[in-house]
């Protein structure tokens, strides 16, 4: 029964955790002005991925050939944004 | 019929492939992610040519509505992670319950994205009005990239709306319970990416100013 509880109450934790960098989010963008920041705040919505992924999506629980396809997926668009860069600098 | 052939019929009714289902779920919810990505980058590049007209155009985006659909979609994706949850332990009251909470935090999402664009319309704003055209090629950029990105996201949020209902309608008839629930946890996977895409679409369009 315990257990049971406990799968809610990790459900409701992530909510908490995410509501929370949302709030830093929005901090972040009206409070702190400089060059970093539109960097912190894409940092911190790719923590709140990470968190729904690994939590909400299940990749926590799930195999390891889920993980590698998701990780390689990312990289793959990692890859993407590289080129991107530099077939622009390059024009 | 002999024994062979009838035996290979109750095979064929009874056999599931419920991990090819979460596999093929994941591949398309791959192509998504490509999808939306192929199109943030398109809003990099632009915000890069015209810092400043993106920058004065963010400002005409309530930030408050922003967050409350922040807000309702992180909690949409607790309640279908809940209700997933339930299904697995058997309670499936509660499960569709919170599959129906889910439905209702989707439909507030799009009313206030209903009263958001109609802001912007009353505003002049939009795609193709005098306004629009009037304006700077930075300004028409990104409020096309706003419309179209946003737009695109309340589309996924309507079928998203449309399988949690098929969901809600088998769980409540018994046709998805704690021994075959991929569908469920198909469309809960799906509904979750919904909100990854807005975790993004978020911040790049209303705070990165």
């Amino acid at each position: 029964m315990k257990e049971k509880q406990n799968e809610y109450l990790v459900h409701a934790k992530v909510l908490i955790v995410m509501l929370i960098l949302t709030a830093m989010n929005i901090t972040l963008a009206t409070v702190h002005h400089g060059w970093w920041t539109p960097g912190a705040i894409i940092f911190v919505a790719c923590i709140q991925a990470f968190i729904a992924l690994v939590w909400f999506m299940h990749l926590r629980w799930d195999s390891f050939l889920y993980r590698i396809l998701v990780g390689g997926v990312f990289f793959v668009y990692l890859l993407v944004i590289v080129l991107l860069f530099f077939d622009y600098k390059l024009r | 019929m002999n024994e062979t052939e009838s035996m290979s019929k109750e095979h064929a009714v009874t056999h599931r492939d419920d991990e090819g289902a979460r596999m093929g779920m994941w591949i398309f919810l791959f192509t998504e992610i490509f999808f939306f990505g192929t199109l943030f980058l398109v809003y990099a590049v632009y915000r890069y040519m015209h810092p400043a007209e993106f920058h004065a155009a963010s400002l005409h985006l309530d930030t408050y509505i922003g967050a409350m659909n922040t807000a309702i979609l992180l909690t949409s994706s607790m309640t279908m992670s809940m209700a997933v949850t339930a299904l697995k332990q058997g309670n499936h009251v509660l499960s569709s319950r919170l599959i129906g909470l889910t439905l209702l935090l989707a439909f507030f999402f799009l009313l206030n994205k209903f009263f958001e664009w109609d802001h912007k319309f009353l505003l002049k704003i939009y795609p193709g009005s005098d306004l629009m055209l009037s304006l700077k090629n930075g300004y028409v950029l990104f409020f096309g990239l706003y419309f179209f990105m946003t737009g695109l996201h309340a589309l996924h949020i309507v079928v998203g709306i449309v399988l949690l209902s098929i969901c809600f309608v088998k769980v409540k008839k018994g046709l998805i319970h704690s021994g075959k629930n991929v569908l469920l946890q198909n469309s809960t996977l799906y509904w979750h990416l919904v909100d990854l895409i807005w975790i993004f679409l978020f911040p790049l369009l209303y705070l990165i100013t």
